[in-house]
């Protein structure tokens, strides 16, 4: 936004441009911000962290959609089939299938089987099985890859979020999203680069699910609220109109920029772009926002409910991101933690409701993205941070059934941005308990969507306390298998 | 195997490189070759021997010249064309070249030519430098010796001098006085005290305020802050749950050991084992609170065992990032590949802490401690007994009765003290073991307590326990642990550190702009008796502290990060700063020292992102403090640990799950939403706005002036009162039209306008609304 009554001296003729372009502080690192000397001034004083970056080969996919289901989705009864269970079924689960295996203290590893109560049939171009559950799932299969092989070192929630989001599962380190922008930046200049859009009762660990760790807090997730402002302070407060707004910035401007003339720190002149950001993003956030835009046929397709927090309406949101730039968009959905014995964590009638809100919209999400050739561009993902175990925990009534965690064997799917198409990748033994083929582990999956962004995971690293960070810590492998 | 392939065109370099080296300045290792070594040839050819390839070790000159497995020596001192090393960087062949593709980094030009140089000229080796003790460097000689007000300025003018640069002007008084309080207290001064400074015109005017400041009880809440990051402060235990912990004490004791003045060495020793001390005193053992900052788990099916060794692994790497400046997270899993420091030596260093109470979840052990106003009714209850104990007549029945109830009053009085959390050895100790890899399912070998053998011994004839490391962290023999100190102090004042990379200063750290400073600085702190005010004090009162701030024509391409201190420092404040300057500016502040951490208003659906905010919400809500805690220091804000404080988080805090000795500095648009818009911040508009309008027939134009000075300290220029004016009256003439819009306003600045006029209430408020978002506002200049 230009104001011819301010002064209009580009703040960038007389300082200099490395300084300015650089780095805002000592702990920021170097940053390559050599894309921006070609924008004018006002996009250049985006400070800018965020600009875009060279990736390290061609990109597969721009932007992530990761759909983050937090608990631990039962693969048993969703994804991966199991006849043996079927077989075995209140019988105590034979010692040799869970040697060696390492469980949450909770687990009673000389329980029964507890074979799925729903009924699995053939779907998609596969003829993939897939539980009765999903009954929207087998109308995109032929965009999907479903990885059956997933694996993770963590037992319990934080640790094992942790461990998928950061590579480490210990809280401190930067998430994938940080991650994600802090190497490639963003597209979106009046948009943050990661934004987080939860639903469902709380997640586990909190902000540090969208915590930047040890990177500058300006690759910190961004959480767009559906209640009170998108985002957070977005609104002037009572009395303040928009053109009372302006007329304070520009005096705000007008002061800063004498400061500026006196003090030649190219500093006053990022904190002048960055007040202009804040109000172009008090426009281009309720724009966003505002679903009522949308046609009747994608409400009814998401299931959406304007003005409400739930899944669907964050699964057309994250599109509407992906649309305007957004590089990382993560959905946190609770609860998928069916133990059986706390309210609302009852496989046998919680985990049917919990699906009925997720498989739909994120059906829907794939088929809108492929609609307005989104699909190609953006990576979706789908999936927790463990599975659940085929023993039957506790010792409840046929009404109430529940499954502990499982870290050795696990499922999720991607889609789009790279990422083969109609595929069902991977194996597990006759119990679901180990994965027998084409093993697929958290730093793998990790190593996997840097590569599809065009990333070398080793060579994103961040120097911290005297150690080259990554998100696949010192591991991870790209799997070539689902490589389109 | 080694071959020697030379193209004519290295050949050619290798010669005129030859010919350059007569009549040129030495090349230092420590300056020119070590960062080279260490950045590209250390990983594979350094300290790791199970990383070690071809048998070859370049960090020791001793193995560097010996035969490697192929039996070619990469480096023969004098023999440029003789050294491996050469043959292999300047190879075209993949399989030659070093370091090899498949390592991602790449030797510019210039950095083979000074290894060729280097090994021309000898191929010296030098210990690192911060593994040397430092030794007081005489004050350089400078051409413009009248600039200088103490010694540490000669050191900076020496270089300036040598890089063609000029020292600034002095600052202006208003400039200086603001730059004092925020830097020793982190509040802005009073009017009055920016006059006051201004009016006295005394030799000594500038050393009173140093002194007033330093004596301020704000000083210790100030000093506190950074120490809490790298000492890992919240009020919560971190991960699921994350329920509440009491540590709150321990903060308090920070605060009281700065505002006291406590020698550093005597601080540090009471954080890390004031337990272990003869007949410790109960503020002793509340220091031990600092190791307790460790996270812990409480979520259901976890081993505790994990979470109390990932508690050990966390406090061993903060000692060392503290403390010494050593990356001691690098050797948890393997033997350090660019320090001397041992796998084995990291589970010695683990072993000093592997002997206390505390497990992996709960907050025992925990100590009931008087809070300071505590402590002065304690004592009084305490002398009350004693005096019945003493009297004559003690064993009389009025008398035993009298001393009963004492008794029992001071035993009541003490039950209601606050818990804290502490460290307490156990008595039988632990074994410690190696973990393979850094997981301890896999033990290795057995070790006992001891520190890397690079570094000078544990005090002998005393047993191996944090209290030796204590004392040893703060030895006169101790290489790191001064320098290490007074590099983040310079850095809270001068924004920029001595050395870059506070947290490490081994091989692949930074090396100083300044090392004779900052080995200077560091003998000084020790000599004096570990003075953190007397540093301090050195510091601001030296000609370099004391410059305008405005960057001079062409130092900004010569020194972009004013490393160099051609000007004064200026960046904005610190989050907590950010919050403090408001509340002060405003008239808003609570300036109560210590106590519980308050919950000032924040939006809601904060902390409904943590986990079971349904289940838990009995102790888990957001309680927002409507009276005094609403208007606290920032420092006082609850930290969640998994739900942080937005207006302060999104300037730059850090996460304080791990140890952090610095913060990234960065200006977002998330940020002005904040100081714009966050209601809090408008509470402080509001009584800004109040305190504007109330000033006893005033001009709008002295209003404004008020307004300026509160927020930045100085007189107005006519300009800026204009456009400040323009302002406000567009503003009043918005609101007189428009009462409902005064009235909304003023609602949310939180005032009650009185008998005032509305419109005008309204139009004072949006006035210290832009006041208060000033760059310079934001900004220590």
């Amino acid at each position: 936004m230009q104001h011819s009554h301010l002064p209009t001296r580009d703040p960038l003729s007389w300082i200099s441009r490395r300084k300015f372009l650089g780095d805002t502080g000592y702990g920021l690192g170097a940053i390559a911000l050599s894309t921006l000397l070609g924008r004018d001034a006002h996009a250049a004083t985006r400070t800018d962290p965020l600009a875009p970056k060279a990736t390290h080969f061609p990109a597969r996919a721009k932007s992530v959609i990761y759909l983050n289901m937090t608990g631990g989705p039962s693969q048993l009864d969703l994804f991966d089939h199991k006849p043996t269970l079927k077989k075995l079924n209140g019988t105590p689960i034979p010692e040799s299938a869970v040697k060696g295996l390492r469980f949450s203290s909770m687990t009673n590893t000389r329980a029964n089987v507890l074979a799925s109560p729903w009924e699995f049939a053939p779907q998609g171009p596969n003829g993939s099985m897939i539980s009765e559950l999903l009954p929207h799932l087998g109308t995109v299969l032929d965009e999907v890859t479903i990885i059956r092989s997933m694996k993770t070192d963590e037992v319990n929630h934080v640790p094992a979020q942790l461990f998928f989001m950061t590579g480490s599962p210990r809280m401190g380190r930067p998430v994938m999203g940080s991650w994600v922008t802090y190497g490639l930046g963003s597209d979106c200049e009046n948009l943050p680069g990661y934004v987080v859009l939860p639903s469902g009762i709380g997640d586990r660990c909190g902000t540090a699910c969208w915590s930047s760790g040890f990177l500058p807090s300006v690759y910190q997730g961004v959480q767009l609220r559906s209640a009170g402002d998108p985002v957070l302070f977005l609104s002037n407060p009572g009395g303040m109109d928009e053109k009372l707004r302006r007329r304070t910035l520009d005096t705000i401007q007008g002061l800063n920029h004498l400061a500026l003339d006196e003090q030649h720190d190219p500093e006053i002149a990022t904190r002048i772009a960055s007040y202009e950001m804040a109000y172009k993003m008090q426009a281009s956030v309720p724009d966003l926002m505002n679903l009522a835009t949308e046609s009747p046929e994608t409400h009814a397709a998401y299931g959406t409910e304007p003005g409400k927090t739930s899944f669907a309406n964050n699964c057309l949101l994250a599109r509407r991101l992906v649309e305007r730039g957004v590089r990382f968009v993560q959905l946190n959905h609770t609860p998928w933690d069916h133990h059986g014995g706390s309210p609302g964590e009852n496989l046998a009638t919680d985990l049917p409701k919990i699906c009925r809100s997720v498989d739909r919209a994120s059906v829907a999400l794939i088929k809108d993205l492929r609609q307005r050739g989104l699909l190609d561009q953006t990576l979706v993902i789908w999936g927790g941070e463990f599975g659940r175990s085929p023993i039957l925990q506790g010792n409840f009534s046929k009404d109430r059934l529940g499954r502990d965690h499982l870290a050795s064997a696990y499922t999720m799917w991607m889609a789009g941005g790279g990422v083969k198409r109609g595929l069902d990748f991977g194996e597990t033994d006759e119990f679901g308990l180990q994965v027998v083929k084409d093993p697929m582990h958290t730093h793998d999956m990790q190593a996997t969507i840097l590569h599809l962004l065009g990333i070398d995971h080793t060579r994103l690293t961040y120097r911290f306390q005297g150690r080259d960070y990554r998100l696949t810590d010192v591991h991870g492998e790209v799997v070539k298998g689902v490589l389109a | 195997m080694l071959t020697q392939k030379h193209s004519p065109i290295s050949l050619f370099v290798l010669l005129v490189a030859a010919a350059t080296v007569r009549g040129e300045e030495p090349l230092r290792y420590n300056r020119d070759i070590r960062p080279i070594l260490s950045e590209n040839c250390f990983s594979c050819h350094g300290p790791d021997e199970k990383q070690r390839k071809a048998g070859l070790r370049l960090d020791l000159r001793e193995a560097a010249l010996k035969e490697a497995e192929s039996g070619d020596v990469a480096i023969v001192p004098g023999e440029v064309r003789k050294s491996a090393l050469v043959g292999h960087i300047e190879s075209t062949d993949k399989d030659e070249i070093m370091p090899p593709p498949k390592a991602n980094k790449h030797l510019t030009d210039a950095q083979k030519e000074k290894l060729r140089q280097w090994i021309a000229q000898g191929a010296k080796y030098e210990q690192h430098w911060s593994f040397v003790a430092p030794v007081a460097a005489v004050p350089p000689v400078v051409k413009k010796a009248g600039w200088a007000r103490n010694d540490l300025d000669r050191f900076i003018l020496a270089r300036l001098e040598s890089e063609g640069l000029a020292p600034s002007a002095e600052a202006t008084k208003e400039t200086l006085v603001r730059r004092l309080s925020l830097d020793l207290t982190g509040l802005p001064p009073t009017p009055a005290e920016v006059d006051a400074f201004v009016a006295d015109k005394s030799p000594q005017a500038y050393e009173k305020v140093v002194d007033r400041l330093l004596a301020s009880p704000h000083y210790g809440e100030r000093m506190a802050v950074s120490w809490l990051d790298a000492a890992r402060y919240g009020d919560t235990h971190g991960y699921e749950k994350d329920p509440p912990r009491n540590l709150w004490l321990w903060r308090d004791w920070v605060i009281r050991a700065f505002n006291d003045n406590m020698r550093f060495d005597q601080f540090t020793i009471e954080q890390l084992a004031g337990d272990l001390l003869p007949s410790p005193t109960t503020s002793q053992l509340v220091a031990t609170g600092f190791h307790r900052n460790s996270l812990l788990n409480d979520e259901g099916g976890t081993d505790a065992e994990e979470f109390r060794m990932a508690a050990l692994n966390d406090r061993v790497e903060t000692t060392a990032t503290v403390w010494l400046g050593l990356t001691m997270n690098c050797v948890q899993c393997h033997t350090h590949k660019y320090d001397p420091i041992q796998h084995r030596e990291y589970y010695q260093f683990l072993a000093i802490f592997n002997n206390t109470e505390d497990g992996g979840n709960g907050s025992a052990p925990e100590l009931q401690a008087p809070t300071r106003e505590q402590e002065a009714a304690l004592k009084v209850l305490h002398e009350q007994v004693t005096k019945l104990e003493a009297a004559p007549d003690a064993a009389l029945p009025d008398d035993k009765a009298a001393l009963e109830k004492a008794r029992k009053a001071e035993k009541d009085f003490a039950a209601k003290f606050p818990k804290t959390m502490i460290m307490r050895e156990r008595g039988q100790p632990r074994e410690t073991r190696i973990a393979l890899r850094g997981n301890f399912r896999t033990p290795g070998d057995k070790v006992e307590p001891g520190v890397p053998a690079f570094l000078p011994p544990l005090p002998q004839g005393q047993p191996a326990n944090r209290l030796a490391l204590a004392r040893w962290l703060v030895a006169k023999e101790n290489p790191l642990t001064a320098r290490v100190i007074v590099n983040r102090y310079w850095a809270l004042l001068f924004g920029t550190p001595i050395v870059d990379s506070v947290e490490d200063f081994g091989a692949r750290g930074e090396a100083p702009t300044h090392p004779d400073l900052l080995d200077w600085l560091a003998v000084e702190f020790t000599r004096s008796g570990w003075d953190v005010k007397g540093l301090f004090k050195l510091m601001v009162t030296s000609a370099t502290y004391r410059q305008a701030s405005a960057i001079p024509p062409g130092v900004l391409e010569k020194d972009p990060y004013n490393k160099l201190l051609a000007r004064g420092p200026r960046f904005r404040v610190e989050a907590e700063m950010v919050r403090d300057l408001a509340l002060a500016a405003s008239g808003r502040l609570t300036a109560e020292i210590g106590g519980p951490s308050v919950m000032p208003p924040q939006p809601p659906g904060i902390w409904e992102n943590s986990f079971g905010f349904e289940s838990f919400a009995g102790n888990q809500r957001y309680k927002t403090d409507e009276g005094a805690g609403r208007y606290r220091r920032a420092l006082y804000t609850y930290w969640r640990r998994t739900a942080p404080y937005p207006a302060l988080a999104t300037f730059d805090l850090v996460s304080r799950d791990v140890c952090k000795v610095k913060r990234s500095r960065t200006n977002t648009p998330l940020q002005a939403l904040i100081v714009l818009n966050d209601p809090m911040f408008f509470e402080c508009a509001g009584a800004m706005g109040r305190c504007l309008l109330a000033l006893p027939a005033a001009t709008p134009e002295a209003r404004v002036a008020y307004g300026l000075k509160l927020c930045v300290s100085r007189a107005t220029k006519p300009r800026e009162v204009e456009m400040l004016v323009a302002m406000y009256r567009d503003a009043l003439g918005i609101f007189t039209q428009e009462p409902a819009r005064a009235t909304a306003l003023i609602q949310q600045g939180r005032v009650d306008a009185g008998a005032a006029n509305p419109a005008e209430l309204a139009a004072w408020i949006t006035v210290a609304n832009v006041l208060l978002n000033l760059d310079e506002t934001l900004t220590k200049s």
